[in-house]
């Protein structure tokens, strides 16, 4: 499965749990099983974090130093979580093997519990709220506080070297503590993350002395007018990748220039749109070792016009032998396209959907990426584009076409046409999200046929509930093809008019399936019942403004302790459904929510989110955030 | 609202209805459909049959903004279906009917439909991009007759169609001196004296960690004192600043609450020994000098 961890978001190796083995429960709880160890005084260990002692002989000694160096070598996490199970003796080990910590959940499981667990953390990864957030659907201060992370792993963990996190809110104040605890630390990966600012990352960045990885990607960062990239050490830095495109603020391009000449192990570079194409030239020139690259604006800075300067950008683009991975174009000058030319054969990976660019001006570029494995693009190329795409780019594993013009209404420029251009030329397809206004079923059964590899499929159909627009059915028979003949897929977004005969597909032969993503679809509880009791290795569902209620959530009650998380806004929920399965799961935790503050108590409520935790209720809910607890 | 649903409870017996204001229909009968005209009994509708569609049950669907866009339909049909109905009540007549309705679905007289939150789910950074990301070349400069460098529109725009920040103003503030700042809500305060507690409060922690006297504790930010302006600077020992939507600074309390608060873009704490050194300018000076030197010489 081809990574490429430097396109932003959820194709990140480390995010991205499309391809990976994640086992449906991390931590277990309550009592480990106890062997029938010869000497052993084996004593049940909660996970509250008392140790354990016994005296153990020299064979069971030596089994355990066996096993631990053995397990070093299991990085799986579904693997570790098997191997822990065995029995206790293989349950400490394995706990004191892991060096990797994931948290699916941040509420899943508190931070006393986990590092009591696992004591030798090096890599922390966690995440926090849903997707759904990220589009509105959940008002500011839900939750998802770094802050009790940092303060737990700050005692447990001095020597973390790793932090990556997701839609986690994160304060300067933890960036802060963060800095003041770990003195090898070394990674920090932000995905989707809010709550911080510029002087959050200038603490981060003058403490960690050892930091390799500076990566933001989709993170809203606060301009608090610090100048951040002064505070980076003097000296030579181990900087191998430093990735703030998406942060809004202006910055000290000076300091940047020093700080790139002083990184020689720089190779991950991802500028933000503040930065001129002819300071990228600068750059570049002193980092040609450089793999991946983000552009910045790839214009001209305001005020300059052309001719001011006439700088070779060809060569320096050129010196960069060894870059895969291109991306930035935040506000593209035309012009200066050709200058990416020569390493366009090279790229793995190539992200263009902040360029507004047409077919014409997509062709000289694409029809040179012959090794191109991951596309992101802009919808401005249409459907020709997609062609030229289809007839070059036979290695591509993921395309995500964006839509210029986000409105249900637009017209739109990409269709049914592209989608099947796509599935002809690009065989080798694993993932794709595409955006368009108008889809046909015979579209969509062709690349279920012809990409036979796909995992992720994502197709949204921005005009809400629309059928195909050839024949006027639903696109029920698109997507049961691709769950019928996508024997991969394990992550699936539908959109456009569906019954609840396309969910009745979905449970019948979605049983990889781990994401589902719906809105605006189905017509009864039947369809969400086809799919709680269809898909066995359901994790993670999202579902918006369709009509589910009662009796359908009920259906779903043997399998939410397997899920991660179950989301339902704006769907025909009652409050009574919702205590239902809270009396019935008491390790729910059953979140109801409003999505307007200020509105008057009463019955009703938006959304609904649910998720399995070992820890009950959290003590952190806003005042719009309601959960439901059985009475004690 | 209310008639609406003593209507559907008068009508049907049968009907389980769970409704209210903002809540969902969760009826158990079938084929129970309402139609509702646009507020103000004009005739504006057309009805869009959905016949042709497997889909007998079409829903509805009330965007949460409904309250918002309450009054900028352009045409709007509802139908209330049991069994499936997920429908917002609240969003009065102003819906739009989904256009899924299979043989219109190519009219060219499409439906305008308000926009709906989270549709399509698209992130904030990705939004604006008509506007932003228009290329342009020397040659044939952008169409859009937008300049690239337009900066206008902020990436964060998960502001924009939200209705959060109805009741979220979150500024930014300063406090001389303390490197980190903080977020202040100014939709959460009604008056100037509020605010100064509420500033207090938030450095309070921190100037406790970093003051070698006490004077500060003598600060009585209640504002016992006289005028707001003197309540805001206590006994003087700070000066509040705001910075407004034109970049300006200026002194807080000299204009009425609500106009501060709308124009407000953020705040600083400074020691009141410095007004001399203060620049009542645009805040792009303040910032880290870079805009000036950078590009110069190239």
């Amino acid at each position: 499965m081809v990574e490429d961890p430097s396109i932003p978001s959820s194709s990140s190796s480390q995010m991205s749990e499309d391809d990976d083995r994640s086992p449906s429960l991390d931590l277990i709880d309550g009592p480990i099983p106890s062997t029938k160890s010869r000497n052993c005084s084996g004593v049940s260990v909660s996970g509250g974090g008392t140790s354990v002692e016994y005296t153990v002989p020299y064979p069971d000694q030596v089994l355990e130093n066996v096993l631990e160096n053995v397990l070093c070598f299991l990085t799986s996490r579904r693997d570790r979580s098997a191997a822990s199970l065995v029995c206790k003796s293989w349950y400490r080990a394995e706990a004191l093997t892991r060096s990797e910590l994931f948290i699916g959940n941040c509420y899943a499981v508190s931070p006393r519990r986990a590092t009591a667990r696992f004591t030798r953390v090096l890599a922390v990864t966690i995440k926090g709220k849903p997707r759904f957030a990220d589009f509105n659907l959940m008002p500011a201060n839900w939750g998802a506080h770094l802050a009790p992370w940092v303060s737990s792993m700050a005692k447990a963990y001095p020597w973390l070297e790793k932090l990556c996190l997701k839609r986690m809110s994160v304060t300067d104040d933890d960036l802060a503590l963060l800095a003041e605890s770990f003195a090898g630390f070394k990674e920090l990966v932000l995905v989707c993350c809010d709550g911080f600012g510029t002087s959050g990352l200038a603490v981060v960045v003058s403490k960690c002395r050892q930091l390799r990885v500076l990566d933001l990607t989709e993170t809203e960062v606060m301009d608090d007018e610090v100048d951040w990239i002064c505070c980076f050490p003097e000296s030579q830095t181990f900087l191998e990748s430093l990735m703030f495109d998406c942060v809004e603020c202006h910055i000290n391009f000076e300091a940047l220039e020093k700080l790139v000449a002083r990184s020689p192990s720089l190779k991950k570079l991802r500028l933000n749109r503040h930065v001129s194409i002819g300071q990228l030239y600068r750059l570049m020139v002193r980092a040609p070792q450089l793999t991946h690259l983000g552009t910045g604006s790839f214009n001209l800075s305001e005020g300059m016009a052309q001719g001011d300067q006439e700088l070779d950008y060809v060569s320096a683009f050129a010196a960069c032998k060894s870059l895969v991975c291109l991306s930035g174009f935040r506000e593209i000058l035309l012009d200066y396209i050709p200058a990416i030319f020569p390493v366009c054969s090279n790229l793995t990976s190539l992200n263009l959907s902040y360029a507004n660019i047409t077919a014409e001006q997509l062709k000289p570029v694409i029809s040179q990426c012959h090794k191109l494995q991951s596309f992101w693009v802009l919808d401005s190329i249409c459907d020709e584009g997609l062609k030229a795409v289809a007839a070059t780019c036979k290695e591509l594993h993921e395309l995500r076409v964006f839509p210029v013009n986000a409105q249900e209404d637009a017209e739109g420029p990409v269709s049914e046409v592209g989608l099947e251009a796509i599935s002809e030329g690009c065989r080798k397809l694993r993932s794709i999200l595409y955006f368009c206004q108008r889809m046909t079923n015979a579209a969509v059964i062709a690349m279920s046929k012809n990409c036979s590899e796909l995992v992720v499929f994502r197709l949204c159909i921005m005009g809400r509930r629309r059928p195909d627009h050839v024949t006027g059915e639903p696109m029920d028979e698109g997507f049961g093809a691709i769950v019928m003949n996508c024997k991969k897929l394990t992550r699936l977004a539908v959109s456009g008019l569906l019954t609840d005969r396309a969910f009745s597909y979905i449970g019948k032969y979605g049983k990889l399936v781990r994401t589902l993503s719906v809105a605006f679809a189905g017509d009864s509880d039947l369809g969400l019942k086809y799919v709680l009791e269809g898909c066995h290795k359901l994790q993670k569902l999202e579902i918006r403004d369709s009509p589910f209620g009662d009796t359908a959530l009920c259906s779903g009650l043997h399998h939410y302790y397997n899920m991660r998380f179950l989301w339902m806004s704006s769907c025909s929920l009652t409050r009574q459904g919702c205590w239902a399965i809270a009396r019935e799961l008491p390790r729910l935790v059953v979140e109801v929510m409003k999505s307007n503050e200020g509105e008057e108590e009463g019955d009703n409520f938006d959304t609904l989110y649910m998720y399995r935790s070992l820890e009950g209720p959290r003590d952190d809910i806003p005042q719009f955030v309601e959960i439901l607890r059985p009475g004690i | 609202m209310d008639k609406l649903y003593n209507m559907i409870c008068e009508n049907n017996e049968e009907v389980v209805v769970r409704a209210n204001k903002r809540g969902y229909v969760a009826a158990e009968d079938k084929k129970l459909e309402l139609r509702l005209g646009p507020p103000g009994g004009e005739d504006r509708q057309s009805l869009l049959s959905l016949g042709c569609c497997n889909n007998n049950n079409n829903n509805n669907n009330i965007p949460h903004e409904a309250k918002r866009v309450c009054h900028e339909e352009k045409k709007e049909e509802r139908k209330w279906l049991a069994n499936s109905s997920s429908s917002d009540p609240a969003a009065s007549a102003s819906e739009l009917t989904n256009s899924a309705a299979a043989p219109d679905s190519d009219q060219k007289s499409r439906i305008v439909h308000a926009p709906v939150v989270g549709w399509p789910p698209i992130r904030s950074s990705r939004k604006n991009l008509a506007i932003r990301s228009s290329s342009s070349s020397f040659t044939n400069p952008a169409a859009d007759s937008e300049s690239p460098n337009e900066t206008s529109k902020e990436g964060n725009g998960k502001s924009d169609s939200s209705t959060y920040s109805k009741h979220h103003m979150f500024v930014k503030i300063n406090m001389e001196g303390v490197p980190i700042g903080r977020k202040i809500n100014l939709k959460a305060y009604d008056s100037y004296e509020k605010l100064s507690f509420a500033i207090y409060e938030l450095f309070q922690g921190l100037l406790a960690a970093q003051r070698v006297c006490c004077d500060v504790e003598k600060e009585d930010k209640k504002g016992e004192t006289k005028s707001k302006t003197e309540s805001l600077h206590g006994n003087g020992e700070y000066t509040l600043l705001y910075e407004d939507n034109e970049g300006d600074r200026m002194l807080v309390g000299d204009v009425p609450w609500n106009m501060f608060a709308s124009t407000a873009k953020r705040l600083r704490v400074l020691k009141s020994s410095q007004p001399s050194t203060l620049q009542l300018s645009s805040g792009q000076h303040e910032k880290t000098p870079l805009d000036s030197t950078v590009e110069v010489g190239i």
